[in-house]
């Protein structure tokens, strides 16, 4: 299967190319693309100097449009899969022909790599917030999805055409479950992740307030109309 | 507040609230920017209900009657909106002539 691994990048100087390497060796196979959101650190300089196989926005999309831009490409060059990777070193490259093989075997659309199925346990309000998100879901669609949150997301071909032609579709939980309610088969399997191995989080608490109410609405409101 | 004010109030949310939810069905805005109208028409369904927070902070400042607070805030409210919109369209702006730029540039090249 051709599988292409996106890595949005947004001011990731400290740990991109950690990220990369240890991605290629560990899946030779697996193709990459790094989206550098119009960084303003060195990031671009990196992915230059380093021959990594990227494309650099020329200003700061947000994430959702790098990711875009990703899956047009994944389009354009017949990829069959494309996997989600944090280029903060969060997620572990293993686990990706895992996920290429649960999508084979179960015939469905989108696999999400869960923190929780594989045991680990979340604390604060974190979790409480991926918690809310997954009861949502569940009440919406019937789906249960119990890391709705996991930034670690394979998605097959179908979905690659939906997302690269999509409107206002995000890597969020809400397209998710709207995938889901237009018919999208979702399935999970355990993974477990590390914490950021350098950089930046950019998830402050106004900004995370926000989508929460993001998260609500759309999943309470506008789901059912669009 | 009389009772139809309050239903004038409530009246005025779910139009704004059918406005919306038609935009996004029809892909004309982002849901990130329906946000600020769900809570605006939210807000006027709270006031439409419980007319008391409009008496309250009306006598508390001295207002001569609720709807007058009520003018005020909603007045406030869109005046603030009105200079984030100015504000994200300058960026915006800026935005278009960084891509026009760059693609000249890369023209060049």
């Amino acid at each position: 299967m051709k599988i292409l691994a996106i890595i949005p990048a947004y001011n990731e100087e400290a740990c991109l190319a950690n990220t990369v390497n240890e991605l290629t060796s560990i899946c030779p196979n697996i193709d990459y693309l790094i989206v550098n959101d119009g960084s303003i650190d060195s990031t671009p300089d990196i992915c230059d100097m380093e021959k990594f196989n990227h494309i650099d926005m020329p200003i700061n999309t947000g994430l959702t449009s790098g990711f875009h831009a990703g899956m047009k490409y994944a389009l354009k060059n017949q990829y069959e899969a494309v996997v989600q990777f944090d280029a903060d070193g969060q997620h572990k490259p293993e686990y990706i022909p895992l996920m290429a093989k649960q999508l084979q075997t179960s015939h469905c659309d989108i696999v999400i790599g869960s923190r929780y199925l594989s045991g680990e346990q979340a604390h604060g309000l974190r979790n409480m917030g991926s918690r809310l998100i997954s009861h949502l879901i569940h009440q919406t669609t019937g789906a249960i999805i119990t890391d709705p949150t996991s930034g670690m997301r394979m998605y097959g071909k179908q979905m690659i055409k939906t997302f690269a032609r999509g409107f206002d579709l995000g890597p969020e939980p809400d397209s998710i479950a709207l995938l889901i309610r237009n018919g999208a088969k979702v399935t999970e399997i355990p993974v477990s992740i590390r914490d950021r191995q350098g950089g930046e989080s950019y998830l402050k608490p106004a900004k995370a307030a926000k989508y929460m109410l993001r998260m609500c609405v759309s999943l309470l409101l506008f789901q059912r109309f669009r | 507040m009389p009772i139809s004010q309050r239903l004038l109030l409530i009246l005025g949310a779910i139009a704004i609230l059918t406005i919306i939810i038609r935009s996004v069905r029809a892909k004309r805005i982002l849901i990130e920017d329906s946000l600020f109208w769900i809570m605006f028409s939210l807000l006027l369904v709270i006031l439409g209900l419980f007319p008391q927070i409009a008496f309250f902070f009306a006598s508390f400042f001295g207002f001569q009657s609720p709807a007058n607070l009520v003018f005020l805030v909603v007045v406030g409210i869109l005046l603030i909106k009105e200079f984030r919109n100015t504000a994200k369209i300058s960026l915006l702006k800026e935005k278009v002539n960084q891509l026009a730029q760059e693609i000249a540039l890369q023209n060049k090249s």
